[in-house]
């Protein structure tokens, strides 16, 4: 009967669809990642995964290392001519995908090119330090300063790209076929979620030992999972839920490599008004918040709790302490902020008027770490008589709401640290959002200092052994006055597959470790 | 024709209420959206984009103008991306979903329900009924999780999530498809009967002897017209399950549409996305009537 | 006016009645049945799978699934049997004056309906708890706008059918108002097939909510519901199925015997020819 054929049809169409794997292993390696970068030209990507991948085709003069030194890459070597003025010497037969040597012309026309506004960047407005560039030999670059500024290093990261490409109508192309100098060059990109890359063979370290590096994206986190559980993806950076890795750990096959990172969590809270315009009620809030048991609960031993911004291996390093828990002193605080708290309502029976309880909006953005971890937030400030009323937003809508200082207190992470400069961007009075700069600035909270101001200019002119002094000083003025309250800095975990050895993470979450890992055959 | 005209009313009935919403909401919907810490330049820009600084009728002609013209644009800063195009990617999507969980939904009912009429108040029977009550309980954001932890983690067979390939259909078209197989089961089988017990009266009143298997095909075609009656009037309830399922694979389709607007509040879309979700299911059950007149006869006189 | 109790017969309607006679016992005893409260969090005990401590396992922070079943039952409870009382009310009101009195009012009424069920399935409330914000009451709210055109159109069938015998003609002729022709003539016989409905309205609103809590769009964050705590096990499938599993099953085994319970009751009290159901 027609009916019945009709049913074994559809089982064998299902059992055959069952057994073909399209993505099944051939040689190379896989990376997953969780989006699509937006980009692959390191003067526009803006997203984690964009800058990464760019950088690992388009290198530049230097890298930063794990602590947050400066490191030379395509430069062979730096110094420091006078204080404005700062000489690269390239190393020497550095070659770009297409064969042609990359010399300090490249170089020169790269960052001309963004400086003058020829090529639009959105980086151009951490170049303006510049003034001019030189390239008075193949070998040397100079880059003259308007005035002393330290943290310019971390800016000489976007990538060299050939000469051609710096401005007019060929610069579009370093999106879409991008050409670098680095360990891996574009081969293809089918689609936005799959990417192809081959080792360079006259790549200045030497040809990696990886045949092919495959990159694909995949969103859902249960998915990319099973697909390194089912062999079908060798590598995956970070882009992991903590909770997913004993899981992880019990295949055989896979590894789980961690090292200390860079990434720094915190609560990020509105000083423009009350409650947290008063300095007693945040540090109350540091105190009420049991920072480290969160940070083992729900990263189990994957996180060290902060005491600012800068973590433990960083060079400026300062320990200032970071949250621990007091109620007590929490509760003091809080009384004398004009605040009941819980237990308290035999002293507060006495004041008039009644004082109320501390009552604030914890938004965090709709991904479910986040909001669990919010949710500890809540029960452990409840335990104080502090009433949180969470809400989680879609990440558009959430990032919106941080940029416009429409919040009460925040949930959010800064992805890596290594320049500490970026505390003048965050905290700097100077860079408070406003429709001026187009809501652009970095300190959302609107906290502003003038002697950390000061502070924090200075350092961004001075020499090392300065910085150094200067920024122990600033983190311990945002100790006492907690602008943000300091979490924790998660680990770099690294999953890797059997067919990936000699893979060690960066703290800043760089692919180039890549360049040095080997392929071998399962 | 009073069909038709019924549908439109009730489509215009649909414009008015979801356009004006907005409107009937206690309090200050933007408000509601932003939040109170929002500047109130942003607060105006979100109350023009969604045409509440206008009175209601100028608020419904503009909105519906639009929305017919193409033109409805995001209510999400810088509220520019126009809402159409969006819709226009992610209703293929839907209407594949939908279809293929049609299709399963008669592959696995026909077989089932005909052998059980066949095989009435047999075992088999009873089974097929027992299978049936339980797929309509059976909740999709349950069956979906379900279905992946058995064929997409245990086994491997199938991917976790997303579209892509014919893979990636099968879980969720299973998904939207159980409940509709386990409803179309019960009415083919009582179909069947019917037809049967029709049948066999002609027959024994011709007096003649007509072989089963003719039996059976003419019973068959017979029972067809109320279970296409049904797969007309179930599209809506596919279409309405589809949201869900949508969300459990991360199906890029108009529920997946319809769910990233609703967390951004983009008003304009989610607006729009329902909208066109009711338009589809109307031309839907339009469509059915047309089928089913140009199929029944007797439905055709009308 | 009493009505005949009406008799069930079959495993499946025992089945029904003892599920749902559990549900109501889990929902009312949830503070004396449950392990531990549902705000309760547990960190040592994250995504654990089930064991002594937390029989059902533990979800998010640590939650006992157990017990967020136990208040979650409570929950769809509260949330279907308003929106069945105030479906049925609503309905019977509407679909007894357009009945009754016909004309445009009948016709305005029930052009009404046709609006409402040009949306399929649970869109509109999608639409209107979206907009109103999660809460139990914007819940009951948007299922109650949504689910009283069943009522209305079946209790309007029944005026329709009724409003000739020659008792309601009696009772207008002796000058009766029509509310009491509706409520004292007509409704004690149409209450048969109103409560087979509004039985099958139960499990309807129980899925439902739990559609709803399971977009995000239902209860509130934190509030236990079946719905949500399947949304919650839904990302950790992987690692923690147990969270997903267990009250999806609730779920399903609540709605499957709200059903046999259905069936029977409407064979007890409005037996059709079993062709076309």
């Amino acid at each position: 009967m027609v009916k019945l054929r009709g049913w074994s049809f559809w089982a064998a169409a299902l059992l055959i669809l069952a057994r073909c794997h399209p993505e099944s292993s051939e040689s190379g390696v896989t990376l997953l990642i969780e989006s699509p970068p937006e980009s692959l030209d390191g003067r526009l990507a803006l997203s984690g995964n964009g800058q990464r991948l760019a950088q690992l085709i388009a290198p530049d003069l230097v890298t930063f290392d794990d602590k947050g030194e400066p490191v030379p890459d395509l430069a062979d070597s730096y110094r420091q001519l006078d204080p404005v003025s700062l000489a690269f010497k390239l190393r020497a037969g550095l070659r770009f995908h297409d064969g042609t040597p990359l010399t300090s012309e490249d170089v020169k026309a790269t960052y001309d090119a963004i400086v003058k506004g020829e090529f639009s960047s959105p980086r151009a407005q951490k170049l303006a330090a510049i003034s001019s560039i030189d390239a008075p030999d193949p070998e040397t670059v100079i880059f003259h300063l308007k005035r002393p500024y330290a943290p310019i290093l971390a800016e000489l990261t976007l990538g060299i790209v050939p000469r051609q490409r710096a401005r007019g109508p060929q610069a579009a192309l370093q999106d879409e076929r991008p050409v670098g100098a680095g360990p891996f060059r574009f081969v293809s990109r089918s689609d936005e979620n799959h990417l192809e890359l081959r080792p360079f063979s006259a790549y200045y370290r030497g040809e990696p030992r990886i045949s092919r590096l495959q990159v694909r994206v995949v969103r859902d986190e249960t998915a990319r999972v099973l697909e390194l559980l089912k062999g079908r993806a060798d590598l995956l950076l970070g882009s992991i839920s903590p909770s997913v890795l004993p899981t992880v750990k019990r295949n055989p096959s896979l590894r789980v490599i961690t090292g200390p990172g860079s990434g720094y969590s915190y609560v990020g809270l509105n000083l423009r008004g009350p409650p947290f315009s008063d300095r007693r009620v945040r540090q109350a809030l540091c105190k009420a918040l049991d920072v480290p048991l969160i940070a083992e609960a729900k990263f189990h031993g994957l996180a060290v709790p902060a005491s600012g911004m800068l973590p433990r291996h960083h060079w400026a390093y300062w320990d200032t302490g970071g949250c621990r828990r007091d109620l007590s002193k929490a509760a003091k605080l809080l009384a004398e902020a004009g605040y009941t708290t819980a237990g308290s309502e035999d002293l507060s029976a006495q004041s008039t008027p009644p004082k109320p309880p501390l009552r604030f909006t914890l938004k965090t953005s709709s991904d479910r770490l986040r909001k669990s971890i919010a949710l500890i937030m809540k029960e452990q400030l409840a335990q104080l008589g502090v009433e949180v009323e969470l809400r989680s937003l879609e990440f558009g809508t959430f990032f919106n709401d941080v940029r416009k200082g429409n919040f009460d207190a925040v949930t959010l992470k800064w992805a890596t640290v290594f320049e500490p400069n970026l505390m003048q961007d965050v905290f700097s009075s100077r860079n408070i959002p406003s429709i001026d700069n187009q809501f652009s600035g970095l300190n959302r909270g609107g906290y502003a200092n003038a002697q950390l101001d000061l502070l924090l200019e200075r350092a961004s002119g001075a020499d090392r052994t300065q910085r150094l002094t200067l920024y122990h000083q600033a983190q311990e003025i945002l100790e006492r006055d907690l602008p943000y309250i300091p979490l924790w800095h998660e680990d770099v975990v690294a999953v890797v597959s059997s067919r990936l050895r000699d893979f060690q993470p960066s703290a800043q979450g760089f692919l180039q470790p890549l360049a040095l890992a080997r392929e071998v055959s399962p | 024709m009073k069909k038709s005209a019924a549908v439109a009313l009730a489509m215009v009935g649909a414009l008015l209420l979801i356009s004006l919403f907005l409107n009937l909401v206690p309090g200050d919907p933007v408000d509601i959206m932003l939040g109170e810490h929002a500047a109130l330049v942003d607060r105006q820009a979100l109350r023009h984009a969604v045409g509440l600084d206008q009175p209601w009728y100028d608020q419904l002609w503009s909105f519906s103008k639009s929305l017919v013209t193409g033109e409805l644009r995001s209510s999400l800063p810088p509220f520019q991306k126009k809402v159409l195009p969006q819709i226009a990617a992610a209703l293929p999507n839907t209407l594949l979903l939908a279809f293929a969980a049609m299709a399963i939904g008669v592959a696995l009912a026909l077989p089932l329900g005909v052998l059980a009429a066949a095989r009435s108040h047999s075992a088999i029977d009873h089974l097929a009924m027992a299978l049936s009550v339980a797929g309509v309980a059976l909740p999709r954001f349950w069956l979906g999780p379900m279905l992946i932890i058995l064929f997409a983690i245990k086994l491997d067979w199938l991917p976790v999530s997303g579209a892509g390939s014919l893979r990636h259909l099968v879980l969720p078209a299973i998904t939207l498809g159980v409940a509709l197989a386990a409803f179309l089961s019960r009415v083919t089988r009582a179909a069947m009967l019917e037809a049967l017990r029709e049948e066999f009266i002609t027959v024994a009143r011709a007096k003649g002897l007509a072989p089963l298997p003719v039996l059976w095909k003419h019973a068959f075609r017979n029972a067809l017209l109320p279970i296409l009656t049904v797969l007309g009037l179930e599209f809506g309830t596919l279409l309405g399950g589809a949201i869900v399922t949508e969300k459990v694979f991360a199906w890029p389709g108009m529920g997946t549409l319809l769910l990233n607007g609703i967390e951004a509040r983009d008003y304009n879309l989610v607006r729009a996305v329902v909208l066109a979700f009711t338009f589809s299911y109307l031309a839907m059950n339009a469509l059915t009537d047309l089928a089913y007149a140009a199929v029944d006869p007797r439905v055709r006189k009308q | 006016m009493s009505l005949p109790w009406p008799r069930l017969r079959g495993l499946g309607a025992r089945f029904g009645l003892a599920v749902a006679l559990l549900w109501v016992l889990a929902a009312a005893a949830a503070p004396l049945l449950a392990p531990s409260s549902p705000r309760a969090i547990d960190l040592t005990a994250d995504l654990q799978r089930p064991s002594l401590r937390h029989l059902l396992g533990a979800g998010e922070n640590g939650i006992d699934v157990l017990t967020h079943i136990l208040y979650g039952a409570r929950v769809s409870l509260i949330v279907s049997v308003m929106t069945v009382l105030l479906s049925a009310a609503v309905g019977t009101i509407v679909g007894g004056v357009a009945g009754y009195f016909r004309g445009w009012l009948d016709e305005l009424l029930m052009r009404s309906t046709d609006v409402l069920l040009a949306f399929p399935g649970i869109l509109l409330a999608i639409f209107i708890t979206a907009v109103l914000g999660p809460s139990l009451a914007n819940v009951v709210f948007a299922l109650t706008f949504t689910g009283w055109t069943g009522y209305a159109r079946l209790f309007r069938g029944q005026v329709l059918s009724l409003r000739q015998r020659e008792y309601v003609q009696a009772a207008r002729a002796l000058g009766a108002s029509g509310r009491r022709i509706l409520g004292r003539h007509i409704l004690p016989n149409a209450a048969g097939p109103l409560i087979v409905q509004a039985t099958f309205g139960i499990p309807g609103a129980i899925l439902a909510e739990a559609s709803l809590s399971f977009l995000g769009l239902g209860v509130p964050p934190g509030t236990p519901s079946w719905g949500a705590l399947v949304d919650q096990g839904t990302q950790y499938l992987l690692i923690a199925p147990h969270i997903a599993l267990f009250p999806g099953l609730a779920l399903a085994l609540t709605v499957l015997g709200f059903n046999f319970l259905g069936d029977a009751l409407r064979d007890a009290l409005d037996p059709k020819p079993v062709a076309m159901r």
